[in-house]
């Protein structure tokens, strides 16, 4: 958590900072609706979503997705050389996605969930990542 | 705590009656007959991938423009999850019409779908289908009705694909 702090005053986030904090958004995401929906059908739309946003944050293919869950491990080494900002934007846009994904499916039931829980979250990485 | 034993209870009957179908039409129709015991809706349908074949169980009273609009919407749904076109044309569509309201409840001729819950016929991430429930209400479906159907959308898939793999 002093890390965390450190970095915020500097104004800079390392990869791995920006990994840790999205990688514990997704894991509120995926505990929310999977009890929604089951771990396999959520698994085949973090899937779609990855494939859909892998050509323009090609870091995004090295995520792992099972029925036990997204992990970000495989991510990390890949993550280095690509600057935590570009790291932010990804993640934005398969939240999104996701969240696209989810309305498509349910109309507003999933997110109506989601959205008080996680998206203050989102909104707080986005302020604490690209300070005005 | 009663009522969701209740529910509990219905859901159980529901996917062992799924489980023991062995065509297409049976699986639709052992779920559209315990379906109106969980939830309220005027259409329930399953869209098979391979043989193209939508099925449909819905309330008498529906109109067919409300018919036409769950079909598109089955299509686009599938069109996104399935990552691939499907043309309309081809469908096979096949309804199966139940009272599924009292006479007073019947459906407008100008109903218009207002809710939907879709999801998935997935199975070791293949994408077989998917099923739906539609209403011609608004906010039909809560979080608890997802919970319910997803159970029996798996159970779907699941008997789904035991059906292909010994067809």
């Amino acid at each position: 958590m002093g890390r965390v702090v450190k970095e915020e005053k500097r104004g800079k986030w390392s990869s791995d900072l920006v990994l840790d904090l999205y990688s514990n958004l997704l894991a509120e995401i995926w505990e929310l609706v999977s009890a929604l929906i089951g771990e396999a059908i959520l698994a085949f739309l973090v899937g779609l979503a990855v494939r859909k946003l892998g050509e323009k944050y090609p870091f995004l293919n090295s995520l792992t997705v099972s029925e036990e869950g997204i992990s970000l491990d495989e991510m990390k080494e890949d993550c280095r050389t690509v600057a935590p900002v570009e790291i932010h934007r990804g993640f934005q846009s398969l939240i999104n996605q996701l969240s696209h994904l989810f309305s498509v499916l349910a109309e507003g039931v999933i997110n109506k969930e989601l959205f008080p829980k996680v998206f203050p979250k989102v909104k707080e990485a986005e302020r604490i990542i690209s300070p005005k | 705590m009663r009522l969701i034993f209740k529910n509990l209870n219905v859901l159980r009957s529901t996917i062992n009656a799924i489980s023991t179908g062995i065509e297409i039409k049976e699986i639709v129709e052992s779920a559209g007959n315990n379906l109106p015991n969980l939830f309220d809706f005027s259409s329930f349908g399953i869209f098979w991938k391979e043989d193209l074949l939508l099925f449909l169980y819905q309330e008498e009273s529906c109109p067919p423009s409300f018919t036409q609009e769950v079909v598109n919407n089955m299509i686009k749904v599938f069109s996104i999850l399935g990552e691939e076109s499907v043309d309309a044309d081809r469908i096979v569509l096949q309804i199966e019409k139940r009272k599924l309201r009292p006479k007073q409840m019947v459906m407008d001729p100008k109903a218009a779908l207002k809710s939907y819950l879709t999801l998935p016929l997935a199975v070791e991430g293949e994408i077989l289908g998917c099923t739906a429930l539609n209403s011609d209400q608004p906010n039909a479906f809560d979080a608890q009705d997802l919970q319910f159907f997803s159970v029996i959308g798996y159970q779907m898939a699941a008997t789904l694909k035991h059906f292909q793999r010994f067809s």
